[in-house]
């Protein structure tokens, strides 16, 4: 027995090695290594095999095929046809482009819009027992007012546990205003902070990162997100640490938890034990958010019932104390997003029908680039169609125009899915930063988003179809071989009805764009009723009257503040009512009124304008209430004719029980205070005193902002309160941020507006390119028997006419019924007119104009000797 | 005989007239050793099998597989014979080239 090569180097060898060629490979490489081992020495022969079994590596000896030496037809034909796309592309280089980018852009768009719709839908489901889960809410109803509350009386959960067998278990939290975090001398505000019941993660589904489901059983226990523990520790393990919470609370974290994903209702930073504090746990404290947990399957119906019969004993209380009525409100958890928006809700809502439109635009996105897609390929593979025939003639079977289809296709994907998840990749990061709207990673693997995306990904492979059907119209070899689909130009009607619906979107897209340009121009321009130019807002962390004077006095003296006050209110907070009794006719009537207190100057700081009576001023008594400001809404609300002088009572309850009374000593324009989606409200102004401090101090500056202001003002600000951060705006810039969903909407709009007109122009451009092929004899011939420069023109832009007159015919009532949705979310809005549809139209016609022009252009200067000698 | 695809590289002339040569003792390893006793090359195996599996694929070779051996380990040698259009093939170059060489003026050889 002869000696073996290394076994080691043998065996890498069977291993790549296609087992068809092994035998002789190996037999080969073994012959010569027993030749080279008498020759040359056993380490020459070893280092020799071992270069052979290297250089043997190739792809032709690796590839596994069952019969290599057969020669490869089908594999010479199926490289001609990626041969003929790839010179395709390379001979039109413009129309490639447009397509691959055309494609990837609307594709992406499409998918971003998908994931957004997924993440709505999936709102709040990625609890597992979102099904079983319920929030009782409070619908108060005063008089004629009716106001509903996200929140229940604290003791609502327990009495509905001990009396209704079908809840299985129940969970309160409630919301903590202003926190304060302290760890050594650090200071942390306003993280989100939530007091929740033990039994809150039985409910809510959540990730431990540490800690576990028992946590949060004793008081003084906290549970930090995974953000706040990382804020708090740094990298260290945050579990057993101490966190000083507000003035002297000692709190020790016993949990972390993943962050709540960005469509979850629960958004927070911290959660506190409930037993930490001590809570007034009467029927009267409308302040817990509840949720119950019902028992597996269970109906929630004929619960509901006994939810509101087990709250009778809430109803009868506040039927005696305030002569008003209240009836739960039962939603379950996955409804919450999409309900109306309720009083003191910490969720954000958005309507089904915004979500469904933003799917459907998501769609048409996806249809434009599919569209222009097949409309380009169509109009190359036509101007190939000669190229078919002569193939078709020397027997190519694979050659058919089918195999050349999805041959595109294939060299589409390659170049459009990598372009399109870098496009999608890059927005998100873009939407993250310049829209904060934030799509979680999961989405992207949700089974629903997968099926969505596969959807999209059979529709783009349908188009093969369609373009082959098209194509098969043509099959005829002799007209291929003439270079024209057939007669009748067969699949021009599809092609128009494409080109139509482009430009039906471009049209809504410039309407919608329009529409909201100028509302939010409406917006900017709308007298407010006040001026918000100039002005400094200092929030106050202290309820302390006399040391938020104290403050007011100091700011007073630093150069470049002229006016300075403070009041209740603050653009974006909640709208505070109050109960107020009016006079009437019949005597006093109890009436629920949006309030704001203000110090004496605040009016004139803000200048808001008088329309009868007088402001405040110094030297009244009003600690005793002595006057009142009313808007003239109010006076409406109130059947004042003459409002001047009118007794006011209130406001009743809450902090004094006495109650003021004073008349009414001045009637203000009507301001809007919050944004144009809302009404003006009735409103009543009173004068703060200790019970009734103000929360926000205003200053008004003077137009040369002076430098350093704000760090003289934070002096100050620290010499009172030197633990407190001091938190400060322009009014102007938070009143304009009032409107943020209003100009994000406008900003995805703009995007769209500009994708959908590059992306249809292109597609009437590609077209027309298309047309001028097809028609060079016939406008020859025309030319030849007279027809003018002009004529030839027209003739070639008349189709295109026709085209938009179709659009615009199927954009109007959709551009009236979407701007009409838009619009209705705002009570003062622009008025749809005809100018939001001329516009656009216009627009549109420039569009085919320009670019169909310059192929209209060509043609009427076409030369009929070149048309015609074509043979 | 323009049809690109149908020329014959260097080597794959090298090859074709070694395996004609040989007539049926060509195989992998005489070839190549063939082609180094002839030609003072340096030729690598790999590259003599690629090139023979080239020559088939465009038809101007057959192979089959020969009798089991008593040498490297009882494996088989796949031994190649040249086919109608692979003489004509190789008929056609050595034509040609016979042709061009006839068309060199005698001075020009010489003064080189």
């Amino acid at each position: 027995m002869k000696a073996h090569p290394p076994k080691w180097i043998d065996r890498v060898l069977i291993w790549y090695c296609n087992p068809e060629l092994l035998e002789e490979i190996q037999g080969d490489a073994h012959e010569l290594y027993h030749a080279r081992l008498e020759s040359e020495g056993k380490r020459i022969a070893v280092f020799k095999y071992v270069i052979d079994v290297i250089r043997f590596c190739r792809w032709s000896n690796i590839k596994r095929t069952d019969d290599i030496f057969k020669p490869k037809y089908f594999e010479i034909l199926w490289n001609l046809n990626f041969k003929i796309a790839i010179r395709n592309i390379f001979s039109n280089k413009l129309i490639f482009t447009v397509k691959t980018v055309g494609l990837s852009v609307s594709f992406g768009f499409a998918l971003l819009l998908t994931a957004f719709v997924v993440s709505e839908v999936k709102f709040d489901r990625h609890n597992v027992n979102h099904e079983r889960i319920f929030r009782i809410g409070s619908k108060i109803s005063f008089q004629e007012d009716v106001t509903k509350y996200a929140v229940s009386p604290l003791p609502l959960g327990q009495a509905l546990i001990e009396t209704i067998p079908e809840i299985e278990g129940y969970c309160r939290f409630m919301y903590e205003d202003r926190p304060i975090y302290r760890i050594a001398d650090k200071a942390f505000y306003d993280e989100v902070s939530l007091a929740v019941d033990s039994n809150f993660f039985r409910l809510f589904s959540f990730e431990f990162l540490q800690g576990s489901q028992k946590s949060l059983n004793e008081p003084n226990q906290i549970a930090l997100t995974e953000t706040l523990a990382t804020k708090l520790f740094g990298d260290k393990s945050a579990i057993g640490k101490t966190v000083e919470y507000g003035d002297e609370t000692l709190l020790e974290v016993v949990a972390v938890v993943k962050d709540p994903p960005s469509n979850s209702h629960l958004k927070f930073h911290a959660l506190i034990s409930w037993s930490t504090f001590e809570r007034n746990e009467a029927w009267d404290n409308l302040n817990a958010y509840t949720y119950l947990l019902l028992k597996a399957g269970v109906d929630i119906e004929p619960v509901r019932r006994k939810i509101t019969d087990a709250a009778s004993d809430f109803n009868e209380l506040i039927a005696k104390d305030y002569k008003a009525s209240y009836e739960p409100i039962i939603e379950n958890l996955i409804d919450i997003h999409f309900s109306e928006k309720l009083d003191e809700d910490i969720a954000e809502r958005r309507s089904k029908l915004n979500v469904l439109v933003i799917g459907v635009i998501g769609f048409i996105f996806f249809l434009i680039g599919f569209v222009n897609y097949m409309n380009l390929t169509l109009a190359e593979l036509t101007t190939n169609l000669r190229k078919i025939g002569i193939l078709k003639v020397f027997g190519g079977l694979n050659a058919d125009h089918r195999k050349l289809v999805i041959t595109d296709l294939v060299l589409m994907s390659i170049v459009v899915f990598p372009l399109t998840i870098l496009i999608v990749m890059l927005s998100l990061i873009l939407a993250k930063s310049h829209l904060s709207i934030m799509i979680e990673k999961e989405i992207f693997i949700d089974p629903l988003f997968l099926i969505i995306v596969f959807g999209f990904l059979t529709l783009f492979a349908f188009s093969s179809r369609v373009n082959i059907y098209v194509l098969s119209k043509s099959n005829n070899i002799v007209n291929s071989l003439r270079g024209r689909l057939s007669a009748n130009r067969s699949g021009f009607p599809i092609r128009k009805f494409l080109v139509s619906t482009q430009l039906a979107f471009s049209i809504i897209m410039i309407a919608l764009i329009m529409v909201i340009v100028n509302q939010i121009k409406f917006i900017e321009e709308t007298d407010k009723g006040f001026d918000d130019k100039n002005t400094v807002v200092i929030k106050m962390r202290s309820d302390s009257y006399s040391q938020i004077e104290l403050f007011k006095e100091k700011v007073k003296g630093i150069a470049g503040v002229e006016k300075v006050d403070g009041s209740s209110y603050y653009p974006g907070i909640i709208e505070t009512r109050y109960l107020f009794q009016v006079e009437t006719k019949s005597g006093l009537k109890s009436k629920l009124v949006p309030t704001i207190f203000c110090g004496l100057d605040y009016l004139d700081a803000l200048n808001i304008k008088m329309e009868s009576g007088r402001a405040f001023r110094s030297g009244d008594n009003y600690s005793q209430g002595a006057g009142y400001i009313i808007n003239k809404a109010a006076a409406r609300e109130f059947g004042w004719d003459e409002p001047l002088g009118k007794v006011i009572r209130g406001p009743v309850g809450a902090n004094d029980e006495t109650g003021r009374s004073g008349k009414v000593i001045g009637l203000v324009k009507d301001f809007n205070f919050t944004t144009l989606h809302s009404k003006i409200d009735p409103l009543i102004i009173f004068v703060t005193n200790e019970n009734w401090s103000s929360q926000f101090v205003y200053l008004k500056v003077s137009t040369i902002r002076p430098s350093g202001l704000i760090s003289k003002i934070e002096t100050e600000f620290r010499s009172i309160w030197p633990e407190l951060p001091l938190e400060w705006e322009y009014l102007d810039s938070k009143y304009a941020s009032l409107y943020k969903k209003d100009y994000e909407i406008k900003s995805v709009f703009e995007i769209g507006l500009l994708i959908s007109i590059l992306v249809s122009g292109f597609g009437i451009f590609s077209i027309s390119a298309l047309l001028v092929i097809l028609r060079t004899k016939e406008m020859g011939i025309r030319k030849i028997v007279g027809a003018t420069q002009g004529q030839l023109f027209l003739s070639h832009m008349k189709g295109f006419i026709k085209l938009f007159f179709i659009a615009s015919c199927v954009a109007c009532p959709i551009v009236w019924y979407l701007a009409n949705q838009w619009l209705s979310g705002f009570t003062y809005h622009v008025e749809l007119s005809a100018r939001y549809f001329i516009l656009p139209a216009f627009i549109a016609l420039l569009i085919v104009v320009v670019t169909t022009g310059f192929h209209g252009i060509k043609t009427s200067l076409t030369n009929p000797v070149d048309s015609l000698k074509q043979e | 005989m323009t049809k690109k695809g149908n020329y014959l590289g260097e080597f794959e002339e090298l090859v074709l007239l070694s395996v004609a040569s040989l007539y049926d003792q060509a195989y992998g390893v005489t070839i190549m050793q063939f082609i180094i006793d002839e030609t003072d090359r340096n030729v690598n195996i790999s590259a003599v099998h690629e090139v023979l599996k080239r020559l088939e694929r465009k038809g101007y070779l057959k192979s089959k597989m020969g009798g089991a051996t008593n040498e490297r380990g009882g494996r088989r040698k796949r031994y190649f014979t040249l086919t109608a259009s692979g003489r004509k093939v190789l008929e056609d170059a050595m034509t040609l080239k016979i042709h061009l060489y006839s068309r060199v003026p005698n001075f020009s050889l010489k003064l080189s």
